[in-house]
Order: structure tokens, then C-alpha cells, then sequence
């Protein structure tokens, strides 16, 4: 589960961009997309195209989006960037 | 030359969102969507479409009249014309005779059945009457372009004649050359202008940095495309009938690890434009010598949709430049 403290991990990061760029392309390549509630993926779209991918709660719904549909994908990943103690 | 995407609707309605707003944000000039009743229907993702972007055209693709009436087709156009006036095309074609076949459906007289289809929609989009009976009880909205999906020597020919564009799909250099020849013939023998009519090319491509994975991505694409078009194209590339089978069977039951065990790169060569930027740019350029009005890029794009766009992007800027 995403905590508050690896949210702001995330976004405190020197690579901040990357790993949410990188968070962005498992939501949009997984194949369990069935596992993602279509609302989450509304609300993310919308944070996408008001470019506001940055923020506390768009980071926290990236990462809970990432959980449901690729929690081992998702975990590695933030591992590569030494975020991975709590997921 | 307009270079377009196609997006079908096999994803959940928020990643298509997301990449129409990339999509038109690079510069494409228009999503085509695709209608498969196993996906998302392919109006009401037109809808999501339009909700996010501004400026790109829209284009319903591609009904067919023994699955939905030709009424309701244009009924759909005009609706979404009141949504989006001015950015809506629509693309209708004789259907996939397997698909149809599975759902109990015969394709009879494919040709008369999209003639007919084609003047119901240029009748009642153009607010007439089509007897006594059957009309829209609303306009629709700016020119709505009516294109014909064709592939067969007489479609090609009935989209010149009497629509205002045909998407012919990529099925290798030669037959497409072939085909867009079949266009430009008749419609030079029937003196439409070249402004009248766009002969755009659809064409699968898988783009990445990584070679192998694009064309592992686009194989279960091409293996789909290749058993739609027959098996003596399957025979052509080496493939005996006991593989031909066992394509068909994976193909069937989504099995795609062992379609790519079987699928040759070759095939995938011949009937999609694939791998790293480079590669796909120097065919893209192949095609781009006919004389052609467009090209849409399908299929998957690539491994990373997302990056795939913005190396499409690249590519065809380059070539713009």
C-alpha cells in the first residue's frame, strides 16, 4: 500500500520526474488493467492532461493504480530508486 | 500528407484520454478509432476522444452494414457531428467475414451492401430524405467525410467512384502499391479532383529503441491481419499447413507466447512497418513515395504506446522537415 511518506519520498527525489514518468508507463502497459477501478484511471487521466502528475495526490493515486495492477513491476521499480522499504 | 493514429478501443476509456491529448498535442492530424464488438464500442470512445482534445479529427471507424444498420451509422456521425462540428469522419467498410460468420452473420453482396450504405449516409447526413419514412429528425454538423475501408480490387473502385476516401490497408509494398494504383485509375477516369478525394494507407507499426521487443509486440497483430487475408499469403512465407493450424488455434484461444514462436519476422516485415526509429522511418519512406494523401499508423505502436507516439512523431517530422 502507498503511504504518505513514500509519496512525498517520490516527489522529494532527485529523479521525481522520471519515477512518475516511469509509474505512468506501468498504468498504461499493464495487461491487468481489469484490476484498476475505471475511476481511478479517469482521475488519473485527468491529472495526465492538466499536467498535474506531480502532486501529492496524483502521485498517490499513480502509485495505488500501480499496486492493483502490478504490485511486483511497481515495487521493483521504486526499489531502482531506493523508494521501496514500504510498498 | 496527413499522418493519423489509430486507437482501438481494446483499452479501458482513460488511456485512450490520455493518448489522444498526446496525440494531438504532437501534431497528428486525426484518430481513427476501430469497432470490434469485443472492445469498447468505437462511438462512444469517439466521445472520450473529443472530450480531451480540441483541434484533431475524430473519425468513426470502421461499421459495417449487416452489424449495424446504415440509419444508425449516420444517426451516430450526426450526433457526435452536434459534439464535435467539423472534426467528425466516419469510415465504413463490408466487415470481417469471420467475425460476422461467428456472430451468425452473412456477408452477402459485400460491394452492393456498402454502395448502399454509403448513399443512405450521404442522403440523410445531408438532411434528405431517404423514402417516405426514413430520416433524421436533426442536422448534422460541418462536412462529415465518409471514407470506405477496401482492400479488393472492386471495393477500391466503388471508394473512388463514390466516397470521399478510402483507407486501404498496408499488406505489403506491392499490393499496396497495386491498390492505390486501382484508386488513382478511377478516379483520373472520372475526373474527381484530387482535393475531392484522400487515399490514405493504414499501416501496423511497432517502434523501439529495442528491435526485438517491437517485433514481438506486433506479432499476435500480424498473425491476425495475415489469417484475415488468406492462407496462401501464410504458404508464401515458408509456413506448411500444420503450422498453419496451429496459428490459427493460438490465434483463436489469445495464446500469443506461442504465436510468436511461430510467426516469421519475414511475415511481420511484409505486412507491418517495425522496429527501431530508423528502420521504421527508412520503410515509412518507401511508402511514402506513392501517391498517397496519408498514412495511419495502427496496431500496437509499439511496446511503450506511449513512447512509440512521440518516436512516430519524430519520424514523421523528419520527414516533414
Amino acid at each position: 500500500m502507498a503511504t504518505p511518506s513514500m509519496v512525498e519520498e517520490i516527489l522529494k527525489h532527485q529523479h521525481a520526474e522520471k519515477i512518475i514518468e516511469e509509474l505512468l508507463d506501468i498504468a498504461l502497459t499493464t495487461l491487468n488493467a481489469v484490476n484498476i477501478d475505471p475511476r481511478d484511471g479517469e482521475q488519473l487521466a485527468d491529472y495526465f492532461i492538466n499536467k498535474s502528475l506531480n502532486n501529492h495526490e496524483a502521485v498517490s493515486l499513480l502509485l495505488k493504480i500501480d499496486l492493483a495492477a502490478e504490485p511486483d513491476k511497481t515495487r521493483k521499480t521504486l526499489k531502482n530508486y531506493g523508494i521501496a522499504r514500504e510498498a | 500528407m496527413k499522418f493519423s493514429i489509430e486507437l482501438p478501443p481494446k483499452d479501458p476509456l482513460w488511456r485512450l484520454k490520455i493518448y489522444s491529448s498526446i496525440i494531438e498535442k504532437l501534431g497528428f492530424s486525426a484518430i481513427w478509432t476501430s469497432e470490434h464488438y469485443y472492445n469498447r464500442s468505437s462511438a462512444v470512445s469517439c466521445v472520450a476522444i473529443g472530450q480531451v482534445t480540441s483541434r484533431i479529427q475524430i473519425c468513426v471507424g470502421i461499421l459495417n452494414p449487416y452489424m449495424v444498420h446504415p440509419a444508425l451509422i449516420a444517426q451516430i456521425a450526426a450526433t457526435l457531428s452536434e459534439m464535435y462540428p467539423g472534426r467528425i469522419s466516419i469510415g465504413v467498410g463490408a466487415g470481417d467475414k469471420l467475425t460476422l460468420e461467428n456472430l451468425g452473420i452473412q456477408q452477402r453482396e459485400p460491394l452492393k451492401k456498402v454502395e448502399e450504405t454509403v448513399n443512405i449516409l450521404k442522403k440523410l447526413l445531408s438532411g434528405k430524405r431517404l423514402n417516405e419514412f426514413i430520416r433524421l429528425d436533426f442536422r448534422s454538423w460541418g462536412k462529415i467525410p465518409i471514407y470506405i475501408a477496401a482492400q479488393g480490387q472492386n471495393m477500391l473502385k466503388l471508394a473512388a467512384r463514390i466516397a470521399d476516401g478510402v483507407l486501404i490497408n498496408f499488406t505489403g509494398l506491392e499490393n499496396t502499391q497495386k491498390a492505390v494504383a486501382t484508386v488513382r485509375d478511377c478516379l483520373n477516369a472520372s475526373n474527381k479532383a484530387a482535393d475531392q478525394f484522400s487515399t490514405e494507407v493504414t499501416v501496423m507499426v511497432s517502434v523501439s529503441e529495442d528491435r526485438s521487443k517491437a517485433i514481438k509486440t506486433i506479432m499476435p497483430y500480424t498473425a491476425i491481419l495475415a489469417l484475415g487475408i488468406g492462407e496462401s499469403h501464410l504458404e508464401q512465407f515458408g509456413l506448411d499447413s500444420r503450422r498453419i493450424e496451429k496459428l490459427k488455434y493460438f490465434t483463436k484461444t489469445g495464446n500469443w507466447q506461442e504465436v510468436q514462436n511461430i510467426v516469421p519476422e519475414d511475415l511481420v516485415n511484409a505486412l507491418s512497418i517495425s522496429g527501431t526509429p530508423i528502420e521504421v522511418y527508412s520503410r515509412l519512406m518507401e511508402l511514402l513515395r506513392m501517391p498517397i494523401d496519408g498514412v495511419v499508423f495502427g496496431g500496437p505502436l509499439g511496446p511503450n504506446p506511449r513512447k512509440a507516439l512521440a518516436h512516430l512523431w519524430d519520424i514523421v517530422s523528419r520527414h516533414m522537415s
